[in-house]
């Protein structure tokens, strides 16, 4: 592509801004496309991208700016719209019927029809074998989409997505299932689209893959555009630079002073097939260890695996130097373990239910006599916690979903600690709650780490993840790549082991 | 691929339609050897007269089950299109004619109804079609309040079969030959399948929802409409109740033919399965005198049996 600079812009968003309640995701977004071209879009997670390519696709309108096509202004009101002008976007969250065969899912909704109406599977069979010879993908048509592999339904996903001949494709992270392998075998089929005059839009995490297949780079950060660059022109060290960069504030309390050899807990060898191998790490009492790495590298399933949400297949968890078998969330709970969930509106809360229920519902065994609440005991118990936590209530039975989404965290929070937990595990705390809130829940954090609690801390938020943590445990395919503590942990290392390079 | 390689392969995609069909054999093979009435031709005759309006609203119930909701105005809409008939078919100059389109529309009228209200107000069709059963139900007793009306011998003898033409097989095989084609071959079908799938990949292929569920909602209404019609050319009289057990008999046998609640998986072949079990077991227990009590409870328990295998057979796969 010698003059490929000099093609015309084909899709161009100005000053696009979208927000979901009180969260922009983004925020006066400039973003254009040339013909023919890879554009890559790279960010950190929560930046935007995903956002920006469900407005391109017609899923959800923009709040404010506008969409050029061409040159000409358009305006998708569903993903039809966003179809018929010639966008084909291959989600991340795959879209596929698992109880439908391979080409019934291709043909969804398109099926060639024969004379009487009726669906021409004929037809179909041959309109498949010409897109697949094409494009060199190799699919039993007939296998029942929930027998395949993952790999292979998200060539299915990219082959329903070409049968429509799209000028534009847009491929939201579509490695992350596959291996080196397979994403070459993606790669060649990127280069072919793109031979035949069509526009890639590509969303990855891989580094290696942005320098290897993609012409130009737009950097999205905390919903605002940064940067586009030419990708001849840039390193992948700058890259990081330009997603990461910001100053770091002063809300995080100072870190833990005391250095303790005492492991209180423990991770030997934790193996979840497919998601996570070998996994070991220890953390030693005080301690916040922070858990980081790009959606998808297998930290849900670690945090599962920990609250006994998962079943651990091999490996295993000891606290105190007592191995602990973990088979259930009342195990883990049972074992010292509470887990903060990341969803609390529908993990963590009962909304309908007041604040002493809520409070009081993981540690109900200890406030039992033969099946009997004492509810002397349990109010005793919600007012230490509503104290402690400094919870804002007018009382112990205010309705959970009348607080704020600052407290109402803190009653999740309330309720693993009501158990009296030797670890707790937080998954995303912070998200959704406001600075002020943010600060309280960071300086509780270190205090209860302070009072010997073992912290283990998953965040998307590498900001928080560097504030609070005294060290982070980066996962990259399932695997640890790096160990980082004291000068070690920065914005850009974390990047670095967690883009696999 | 040789032969035999398509056949075994065929046989274990469909395994669990071929056990279902096992289980009936089975069941028939017991039947006989407990009654030797049961395996009579006049008793396998009844059977299948019997059998056909318990086709047509497993296939509605199907229908509403694989597209991911759950109808429970069938019963209702049997009732209704039986005590129409009964009331317009008689007395009127021009013979059978009005009973049957009333009927027919009102079945249409109804699914439409529930159609509109579970898509348009974005409510749950149990709950919709709880409250519409009731309506209907209530239509039914207003117009004929005590059993009674007549249904013209003629039209009932044409329709019950009575005249040397089979056509309760007829109908039968005509209904099943016609869904199956809906639901295999055309994009209605297609489309009925993937909304009970996955709503959001239905939509993002361009699916459109709501009118499919609409359209599924009538047939379902149409087809319950023709069970209330076949029902009324058997008794020759209308009764209001008579379709107070058929939502759930309607259930049952989808269900037993190995179509979940939840949507997306099913199929009507299986569901004739279904209803010749439930018939059959039910066919045992009258002759052999069991009071009709007892055919609740394993009504009942029949429903809970199949939920529990579909149940257990989902588990086990994912």
């Amino acid at each position: 592509m010698r003059n490929r600079v000099e093609q015309p812009i084909l899709i161009e968003m100005r000053n696009i801004s979208k927000s979901f309640g009180p969260v922009k995701a983004l925020d006066m977004v400039n973003f254009s496309c040339r013909k023919g071209e890879i554009h890559v879009l790279v960010g950190e997670n929560g930046a935007g991208k995903s956002t920006m390519l469900k407005i391109i696709s017609g899923i959800f309108p923009p709040d404010s700016g506008t969409i050029h096509i061409d040159g000409t202004p358009i305006c998708f009101r569903n993903p039809q719209d966003a179809q018929r002008a010639g966008i084909g976007m291959v989600f991340q969250e795959l879209t596929l019927l698992p109880e439908l065969t391979v080409s019934q899912n291709i043909f969804l909704h398109h099926e060639p029809l024969n004379r009487l109406g009726l669906i021409d599977g004929k037809a179909m069979r041959r309109q498949l074998e010409e897109l697949m010879s094409t494009y060199q993908i190799t699919v039993d048509a007939e296998e029942l989409v929930g027998d395949l592999s993952l790999d292979k339904k998200q060539l299915v996903e990219i082959l329903k997505v070409l049968f429509k001949n799209p000028n534009l494709i847009i491929l939201d992270e579509p490695t992350s299932a596959l291996n080196t392998e397979e994403v070459s075998k993606l790669h060649s089929v990127i280069k072919m689209l793109q031979q035949d005059g069509k526009t890639v839009i590509y969303i990855s995490h891989r580094l290696s893959e942005v320098f290897s297949i993609g012409h130009r780079a737009t950097v999205l950060k905390d919903g605002r555009y940064v940067t586009t660059c030419e990708i001849s022109e840039t390193s992948p060290h700058e890259l990081v630079r330009l997603m990461v960069g910001r100053p770091l504030q002063n809300i995080f309390p100072p870190k833990c002073s005391r250095t303790t050899i005492e492991r209180v807990f423990e991770v030997s060898h934790l193996s979840v097939a497919q998601k996570l191998h070998d996994i070991s790490f220890y953390a030693c009492r005080g301690e916040i260890v922070g858990i980081a790495g790009l959606q998808g590298h297998g930290q849900t399933e670690l945090l599962n695996c920990i609250a006994g949400l998962r079943k651990i297949e091999k490996g295993n968890i000891s606290i105190k130097s007592r191995d602990v078998r973990i088979r259930s969330s009342k195990g883990a709970i049972r074992a010292g373990i509470a887990f903060i969930p990341e969803d609390r509106k529908t993990q963590g809360l009962l909304l309908n239910l007041p604040i002493r229920q809520n409070i009081s519902l993981a540690s109900l065994y200890l406030l039992q006599f033969m099946g009997f609440i004492r509810t002397r005991k349990e109010g005793a118990l919600v007012r230490h916690m509503i104290q402690t936590l400094s919870i804002k209530t007018a009382n112990t039975s205010q309705l959970a979903r009348e607080l704020s989404g600052g407290n109402q965290q803190k009653v999740v929070l309330a309720k693993g600690l009501s158990s009296s937990p030797r670890v707790v595990v937080f998954s995303e705390p912070t998200r959704g709650i406001d600075v002020e809130a943010k600060h309280d829940f960071y300086k509780l954090m270190r205090k209860y780490a302070e009072d010997g609690i073992v912290v283990i801390l998953y965040s998307s938020d590498l900001m928080e993840l560097i504030g609070m943590s005294d060290k982070v445990i980066v996962l990259y395919e399932g695997r640890i790549t790096g160990v980082l503590d004291g000068e070690n942990l920065n914005e850009e290392s974390i990047m670095r082991c967690a883009v696999g390079i | 691929m040789s032969i035999g390689a398509t056949l075994s392969k065929l046989f274990f995609k469909r395994v669990q339609l071929v056990m279902v069909y096992l289980f009936l054999l089975v069941l028939i093979l017991i039947s006989g050897f407990l009654n030797r009435r049961f395996l009579s031709l006049e008793n396998f005759s009844n059977l299948l007269s019997s059998a056909v309006p318990y086709l047509l609203i497993a296939f509605a119930q199907t229908i509403i089950l694989i597209v991911g909701g759950i109808d429970l105005s069938v019963g209702s809409i049997v009732s209704l299109s039986n005590v129409l008939c009964a009331r317009f078919m008689g007395n009127t100059p021009f013979g059978f004619i009005p009973g049957l389109v009333l009927a027919l529309a009102a079945g249409a009228a109804a699914g439409f109804a529930n159609g509109i209200i579970i898509t348009r107000g974005r409510l749950q069709p149990i709950i919709v079609t709880l409250s519409s059963s009731s309506i209907i139900a209530g239509l039914a007793l207003a117009i004929l309040p005590v059993p009674g009306g007549v249904i013209p011998s003629g039209f009932a003898r044409i329709v019950n079969g009575s005249m040397d033409v089979p056509v309760p097989l007829m109908a039968g095989i005509f209904f099943t030959v016609f869904l199956w084609i809906v639901l295999n071959m055309t994009k209605f079908g297609r489309s009925v399948y993937a909304i009970g799938g996955s709503e959001n990949a239905a939509y993002s292929s361009g699916v459109a929802i709501d009118r499919i569920k609409m359209i599924s909602y009538i047939i379902s209404g149409l087809l319950s409409a023709f069970a209330g019609i076949y029902i009324s050319s058997q008794i020759y009289s209308g009764d209001p109740l008579l379709g107070a057990n058929m939502s759930l008999v309607s259930i049952t046998t989808a269900v037993l033919g190995g179509t979940i609640l939840g949507g997306g998986k099913g199929n009507i072949i299986g569901s004739i399965a279904g209803v010749f079990i439930f018939i059959i077991i039910n066919n045992v227990l009258n002759l052999t005198g069991v009071s009709s009590f007892y055919q609740f409870i394993l009504q009942g328990s029949l429903l809970i049996f199949a939920l529990t295998i579909g149940s257990l057979r989902i588990r086990r796969r994912y």
